[in-house]
């Protein structure tokens, strides 16, 4: 039984049904001849029973009532009565399709099912289906007829991406109207973040959306650090199995196809720290290899779940040119600066007094006090915004740690700031800050400015230790889909720019991204299924009773109800009272 | 059936059913003057066995009847008169009109069973039976004559009957009025579905000098027709028809028109001091007639 058509259509099929039956009443009945002995008292009985009716030819008004009954029965039950009008709730339901809330095709499947079977039963046009992928899909708009939802239903699939479920219910907290009150239907998910849901709004589980699965594994990190080693161009990498005996499955850990060097360090976690298993690989060179970690035999049925890819950094020495003049106060620090490496020729960066650095190398400029208006000048390039340049220098080159105060007391002088445009990026430094009775050189932040500012004069980004779908990527400006590049990925108006579901991407420069899936660690790792008509308060879903709008029955009932009709007019026909 | 013959002679004269009719008596209460000698009381006075009244002596007197007790008493002379034993005349006016053969059993067979057998009650007692069918008009079958052996004749003419017409009482019963016949007792053997209704029948009956006997033919489903759905009702005489749905109601008021059609008939019946004898039509003749003959014997 489905809600095909709208309310008015279904209006406008009883005014017909009316309309065809009074057509019928009114139209002349073909008599059957019979010949008898006599009319002589049927002649009396018809002219008797001709003086009561008002129309001569619509002889028979409660016939044609019952036949309107009865047809109207029917046509309501064939039709489909938007029957949960009484309810007066607007019903939202929501599919889970994340591969990350351990969603795979069959329970999706099944979800689906539940779904088709509960769109019957809610009103039509206070109904509507949304798919939780990536970003919410609409698979079912309000008034659209249930069918729609079985031919959308044929291309879905778990989509390798963070459940949206919660940031659905979210979202639409504002379009929930607490007057009328709203349902929203979950199906498929297994569990729910606390929400803070406005009065009048429920939250239920689709009854029979979800069941039991099989123990499901998954890669829940992938994750790469600085060496613990301290050797900057080394990288260590984490990878994490967790779920149901994480130990079980074996994990293939590859570097551009190949096996990496070194061991792998297995540690498997205690309960309370997620009981999962830490596969670690230290040391190895960041030189932008690509590691795929690939869980062999997790047997849960959600692949996607079971392969996470990373690009790993590049990282390389910065070849450092040191003017011999400074040596005594920058050499050390350049010296215990782990990513430098000093050289003669060929450097990457020079660092010494104005004039003697060589023609188009970056440089740290020590320069006279008079020849540079700010304390510290950065040069930058001309198709990057000053302001901007600025308001990030105090944290880039690490001036918050510097005690401006104590410095500008100990020269007399301001400690300014400034940023200019320039054909590529220099720092301009007052070579009197070198001066020994400023105490510059010898705090505890010098050091670090010096090696901060090497690092933003060569542009070095810090990789973020783990990407994921549906988590921030920092630095990331733009990305599009490799698969799909003309739907870029693009930056939501200066926020954190997320990566929405698992793929290869490529940043605004080419460069290559790979975003694993990573699923939130679950304890134990089984998804509990859900008993049918919970109900979410306060971020729990508890059971209810009845589930609202349920009226599975209804079509039947009018097919009963119809059926009676049609024996009480039986019964009428065998006592003689309907012709 | 919608004509030819509704019976056989074979049928009629069926020695079970003579037999049964032999025991039953036809008794007139007085028949008129100027029949034939025969078993009924008349208001004839002569020389009968049963004495009536004196009246005086007048010359010409048979002496015979000279009561000479009252002579020797009185001084006097009276005659004795003795009640006259004459016939009475009946007058079978069976119903042959399209109605009574239009059914699988048509009413004409036990109209006719019915005629035949009144007819050889009378021709038992030596009375005339004459046999006048009617339909449209009425017409002279068998003129009144008496003797057994008058049966066989009898029974030819009523097999030999068929249906002529629609039923007419009033000109039928005008041309047996104007038949000038001796007073006599009239049987009208029909269903009295004459399309003028009752009113018919009173006119047509009511005027009549003979004594009168009526015999309506009968059935159930007359009262309670086994009809259903939409139908036109044919009138097989008429040929008027009637479009009836048929319902409760409406059989309801069929029975109610049925009712006091036959009440009515009833009530004209009894005070026209006629008899009447409903014959059903799907039951047999002979014990329905016994009902009638209390004892054997019906005074007419």
């Amino acid at each position: 039984m489905t809600a095909l058509l709208a309310p008015i259509t279904i209006l406008l099929g009883l005014a017909a049904i009316a309309g065809a039956l009074y057509l019928l009443q009114r139209l002349r009945v073909r008599h059957r001849p019979v010949r008898v002995i006599s009319t002589l008292f049927w002649r009396a009985a018809v002219e008797e029973a001709r003086a009561r009716v008002l129309v001569e030819r619509f002889r028979h008004p409660l016939v044609y009532l019952l036949l309107l009954f009865i047809c109207s029965l029917l046509w309501l039950a064939v039709a489909g009565v938007d029957r949960t009008d009484l309810d007066g709730r607007r019903h939202v339901v929501l599919v889970e399709a994340s591969a990350a809330a351990g969603v795979t095709e069959e329970s999706l499947a099944r979800a689906l099912d539940a779904v088709e079977r509960l769109v019957t039963e809610l009103p039509r046009a206070r109904r509507q289906v949304i798919l939780c992928a990536e970003s919410p899909t609409s698979l079912l708009a309000p008034g659209e007829p249930a069918r729609l939802l079985s031919l959308r239903r044929a291309a879905l699939a778990p989509v390798p991406a963070p459940s949206s479920v919660a940031a659905t219910i979210a979202a639409s907290q504002g379009t929930l109207s607490p007057g009328e009150g709203s349902l929203v239907w979950v199906a498929g998910a297994v569990a729910l973040p606390d929400l803070a849901l406005p009065a009048g709004v429920e939250c239920v589980a689709v009854p029979g959306s979800s069941s039991a699965e099989r123990p499901n594994r998954a890669i829940t990190a992938c994750g790469v650090s600085p060496a613990r080693s301290g050797a900057w161009d080394r990288v260590d990498l984490l990878v994490e199995v967790s779920g149901v005996d994480p130990a079980g499955a074996a994990l293939s850990l590859t570097l551009d196809g190949r096996p990496p060097e070194g061991e792998v360090e297995r540690r498997l976690l205690p309960p309370e720290e997620g009981g999962g298993v830490h596969h670690l690989l230290r040391d190895v060179p960041a030189r932008g290899q690509r590691l795929v970690a690939i869980l062999v035999g997790a047997g849960d049925g959600n692949p996607l779940d079971d392969e996470a890819a990373r690009v790993l950094p590049r990282r390389r020495l910065l070849r450092v040119s040191l003017d011999p003049g400074l040596a005594p106060w920058l050499a050390p620090v350049l010296e215990a600066d782990p990513a430098v490496t000093l050289v003669e020729s060929a450097p990457d960066v020079f660092v010494g007094r104005e004039g003697a650095a060589p023609d188009e190398v970056p440089a740290l400029t020590f320069r006279p006090r008079s020849s540079q208006e700010e304390s510290i000048l950065l040069s930058h390039a001309d198709d990057e915004d000053s302001a901007a340049i600025l308001a990030a220098a105090l944290v880039d080159l690490g001036l918050d740690q510097v005690d401006a105060m104590e410095l500008a007391a100990a020269t007399g002088t301001p400690i300014t700031l400034g940023a200019r445009p320039a054909p590529r990026r220099e720092i301009g430094v007052w070579e009197e800050l070198l001066a020994e009775e400023y105490n510059f050189v010898t705090s505890r932040s010098f050091p670090l400015f010096v090696a901060l500012a090497l690092r933003w004069i060569l542009e070095v980004e810090e990789s973020p230790a783990e990407i994921a779908a549906g988590r921030p990527l920092p630095g990331a400006r733009s990305l599009r889909r490799r698969d799909a590049a003309d739907a870029p990925v693009l930056d939501p108006l200066g926020g954190v720019l997320a990566p929405p579901r698992a793929g290869e991407y490529l940043d605004e420069e080419g460069g290559e991204v790979a975003v694993p899936l990573l699923p939130p660690r679950r304890l134990g790792g089984v998804l509990d299924a859900v008993p049918p008509n919970t109900v979410l308060a306060g971020g729990v879903l508890a059971t209810a009773g009845t589930p609202p709008g349920s009226t599975r029955a209804w079509p039947v009932l009018l097919g009963l109800l119809a059926l009676g009709a049609l024996l009480f007019e039986w019964l009428l026909l065998r006592k003689g009272e309907l012709p | 059936m919608a004509s030819g013959s509704a019976i056989t002679t074979g049928e009629l004269f069926d020695p079970a059913f003579r037999e049964a009719v032999g025991r039953l008596h036809l008794v007139a209460r007085r028949v008129a003057r100027g029949g034939r000698p025969a078993e009924q009381r008349s208001r004839d006075l002569g020389s009968g066995i049963e004495f009536r009244d004196f009246r005086p002596y007048s010359p010409g007197d048979d002496f015979r009847a000279i009561d000479w007790n009252i002579y020797r008493r009185l001084g006097r002379v009276f005659l004795r008169l003795f009640e006259e034993l004459e016939d009475l005349p009946v007058y079978l006016a069976p119903d042959v009109s399209e109605s009574a053969f239009l059914e699988e059993d048509p009413r004409a067979r036990t109209g006719l069973r019915a005629a035949f057998a009144l007819a050889s009650i009378a021709l038992n007692q030596h009375d005339r039976v004459g046999v006048f069918p009617f339909g449209a008009d009425l017409s002279v079958a068998l003129r009144p004559q008496s003797g057994r052996g008058r049966a066989l004749r009898i029974a030819e003419t009523l097999a030999g009957l068929e249906a002529r017409g629609s039923t007419d009482f009033r000109t039928s019963f005008r041309r047996f009025s104007g038949l000038g016949l001796r007073e006599g007792l009239l049987v009208v053997i029909s269903d009295f579905f004459d399309p003028g209704g009752i009113e018919a029948i009173r006119e047509a009956l009511g005027p009549q000098r003979h004594r009168l006997l009526l015999v309506p033919l009968w059935r159930a489903s007359d009262r309670d027709p086994d009809l259903t759905g939409d139908v036109e009702l044919v009138d097989c005489e008429t040929g008027e028809s009637e479009d009836v749905s048929i319902t409760a109601p409406i059989l309801e008021r069929v029975r109610a028109a049925h009712d006091a059609f036959h009440g009515e008939l009833r009530d004209f019946a009894r005070r026209r001091g006629a008899g009447i004898l409903r014959l059903d039509c799907d039951r047999e003749v002979v014990p329905q007639l016994a009902e009638l003959f209390e004892g054997g014997r019906y005074e007419a």
